[in-house]
C-alpha cells in the first residue's frame, strides 16, 4: 500500500503546484458568479437553466482537467525517464499505475469539491438547499474515475496523439452507442463487446437531476457499481499491458 | 556465498521496430560477470547496447532470453531492488517538486523512515553541493544540478550495487572529478559500482575492470591491468578492439 500512497502523494503535490489546476478552479468559480449575477437580474435565467449551465461548466472543465493531467503526466514520466526512479525500486508496475491513478483522482476530486462548494453556495443563494447538486458532484467524480482509468489504459498502448484521438473517438462512440443498430448474425457478440466500451450516456445526470427524469436510488447504486467495476477492469488491462512493455 | 555481484549469461534482447514491428536484435548473446566491491566499466560506442543491457538487468525490460542474476538472485525478485541504486542517463524529476520532496519520496519507496531520509539526504545534498537549493523547485535547475540530484536519489538508501549510466553527462570538469571521487569512496565502503561511460580516459582512471560491447556483441572483459598492454591507454585499446571486431565481422 505504501508505494501506491507515496506515488499518489507525489502526483497530488505536482497537481497542486500546476497553474492549470488553479486556473480550472478559478474559471469554475467565475462562471458560477457570472451565472448567479445573470440569474438575479434575469428571471429567465433562474432555476433549471442556472443548474444546467452550472453543471455543464463543472463537468466540462474537470473532464478537460482529467484528460490533461493523465496524458501530460504519464507521457512526461516516460519521456523524462522519471518513471525509472519508481520502477527500479521495490515498486511493481501495477502499484505505479494505481499510484498515478489515485493521485489524479484525488487531485481532481479536490478541485471538484472546491468548485462544488462554490456552486452549492450560489444555488443556495438563489434557490435554497438543493440536494441535486450533491448527486451531480458524486456522479461527476464517478465519471472522472472511469475517464482516468480509460486514459491510463490507452497511454499504455498508444503514443500521445493516438491516445487523444482514440479517447475522443471512444467518448463520442459511447454517447451514440444506443443508436447503433447491429443487424447481423454476430449481433450478440458485437453487443457484448459494447458492454466494455465506457458508456458516458449513463452519466447524463444533467437530464436526470436538473430535468428530474427518472432517478432512483437503484440507479445511483447501478452507476456506482458500473463505474467502479469498469474502472477496475481498465486498470487491470492497463497493468497486463504494462507488465510486458519494454521501457 | 558468491563473490559475484552480477552474472549475465547469453543475454539476448530484441526490439520491435517500425510500423510493421520488425524485430531488431540489440543484444546478441552477451555474457559477463561483475565481482563484488569493484568499479566496473561498461564501455562501448553509441548504439552498442549498454543502456539496453542495464535496463534489462534492472527489470525495466521484461522481454529477453538468457540468465541475469544479481547477488545470486533473479532480477524478477522485487525485494532485490532495495539493494540496488540506479542513476539513468539524462533522466529528470518533475519540475514542480523540490529536491527535499523528491528524496523524501524516493527514500520512502526504498523502505527508509523519515528521520533516516532527512539525515542521509542532507549529507548527500551537501556532498554534491545542492544543499543551497534543497527547497527550490527543480524546474529552475541547470542540467548539471538535475544530474547531481539524479545521482543522489541512487545513493540515498545506501545500496550495495550502483548502476550509473553516463554519470558525468552534463557535468563540468569539476563535477566529473567529484563523481570519480564519489565512486572511489563507494568502493572503499565495499560497494559495487557498475558504470557505463563514453569517457574512456576517465574510465581508465577509476575502473578496476571493464567490459567492452560493440553493436550488441561482447568484445572483451577483464581487469584493466590484465587486458591493457603496458603503456597503452584505454582509448587506443578500445579503438583497436573495435576495428579488429569489425574486420572479424
Amino acid at each position: 500500500m505504501t508505494p501506491i500512497f507515496q506515488i499518489a502523494k507525489d502526483v497530488v503535490l505536482e497537481a497542486k503546484r500546476n497553474q492549470i489546476f488553479w486556473l480550472s478552479i478559478i474559471l469554475n468559480l467565475l462562471f458560477f458568479i457570472l451565472f448567479t449575477v445573470a440569474s438575479s437580474s434575469n428571471e429567465a435565467f433562474q432555476g433549471k437553466i442556472f443548474l444546467e449551465l452550472g453543471f455543464t461548466v463543472l463537468w466540462f472543465l474537470h473532464f478537460c482537467l482529467a484528460v490533461f493531467f493523465a496524458i501530460e503526466s504519464l507521457y512526461k514520466d516516460q519521456e523524462s525517464k522519471s518513471m525509472y526512479f519508481y520502477l527500479v525500486r521495490n515498486v511493481s508496475r501495477l502499484q505505479y499505475l494505481l499510484g498515478k491513478f489515485s493521485g489524479f483522482l484525488i487531485s481532481i476530486t479536490a478541485s471538484i469539491f472546491i468548485s462544488g462548494i462554490g456552486f452549492f453556495i450560489c444555488v443556495y443563494q438563489l434557490q435554497g438547499f438543493e440536494s441535486k447538486v450533491l448527486y451531480g458532484i458524486y456522479f461527476l467524480i464517478l465519471e472522472i474515475a472511469l475517464t482516468l482509468a480509460v486514459l491510463v489504459f490507452l497511454t499504455r498502448i498508444f503514443t500521445k496523439i493516438i491516445t487523444i484521438f482514440t479517447f475522443l473517438f471512444l467518448f463520442f462512440l459511447s454517447n451514440f452507442i444506443e443508436f447503433i443498430e447491429v443487424v447481423s448474425e454476430f449481433s450478440i457478440f458485437i453487443k457484448s463487446l459494447f458492454l466494455f466500451v465506457p458508456n458516458y450516456k449513463y452519466f447524463s445526470y444533467i437530464d436526470m437531476i436538473v430535468h428530474a427524469k427518472v432517478m432512483s436510488f437503484e440507479y445511483v447504486y447501478f452507476i456506482s457499481a458500473y463505474s467502479i467495476c469498469l474502472s477496475i477492469f481498465f486498470l487491470i488491462l492497463s497493468s497486463i499491458q504494462f507488465e510486458k512493455k519494454v521501457l | 556465498m558468491s563473490s559475484l555481484a552480477i552474472e549475465v549469461n547469453d543475454l539476448k534482447v530484441s526490439y520491435s521496430m517500425g510500423f510493421l514491428k520488425k524485430p531488431k536484435e540489440v543484444l546478441k548473446g552477451i555474457s559477463f560477470h561483475v565481482n563484488k566491491g569493484c568499479i566496473f566499466g561498461f564501455l562501448g560506442p553509441n548504439g552498442a547496447g549498454k543502456t539496453t543491457a542495464i535496463k534489462t538487468m534492472l527489470g525495466l525490460n521484461p522481454v529477453y532470453t538468457g540468465k541475469i542474476e544479481i547477488f545470486g538472485k533473479s532480477i524478477k525478485n522485487l525485494a532485490l531492488h532495495d539493494f540496488i541504486g540506479y542513476s539513468p542517463e539524462n533522466a529528470y524529476f518533475s519540475g514542480y517538486l523540490t529536491p527535499n520532496e523528491v528524496l523524501l519520496s524516493m527514500g520512502k519507496l526504498s523502505g527508509m523512515n523519515t528521520e533516516e531520509i532527512k539525515k542521509t539526504s542532507s549529507f548527500w545534498l551537501d556532498q554534491l553541493k545542492l544543499d543551497h537549493v534543497q527547497n527550490q523547485k527543480i524546474s529552475t535547475f541547470s542540467k548539471g544540478m538535475k544530474q547531481r540530484l539524479n545521482l543522489i536519489q541512487s545513493l540515498l538508501h545506501s545500496p550495495d550495487l550502483y548502476f550509473l549510466d553516463e554519470p558525468a553527462s552534463g557535468l563540468d570538469p569539476l563535477g566529473k572529478k567529484e563523481i570519480k571521487l564519489l565512486m572511489q569512496k563507494l568502493k572503499k565502503e565495499n560497494k559495487t559500482v557498475f558504470v557505463s561511460s563514453h569517457h574512456l580516459l576517465d574510465a581508465q582512471d577509476y575502473c578496476d575492470e571493464i567490459c567492452i560491447l560493440n553493436e550488441g556483441h561482447f568484445i572483451t572483459q577483464g581487469k584493466l591491468d590484465d587486458i591493457l598492454p603496458k603503456g597503452q591507454n584505454l582509448e587506443n585499446f578500445f579503438i583497436e578492439k573495435l576495428t579488429k571486431n569489425k574486420g572479424d565481422v
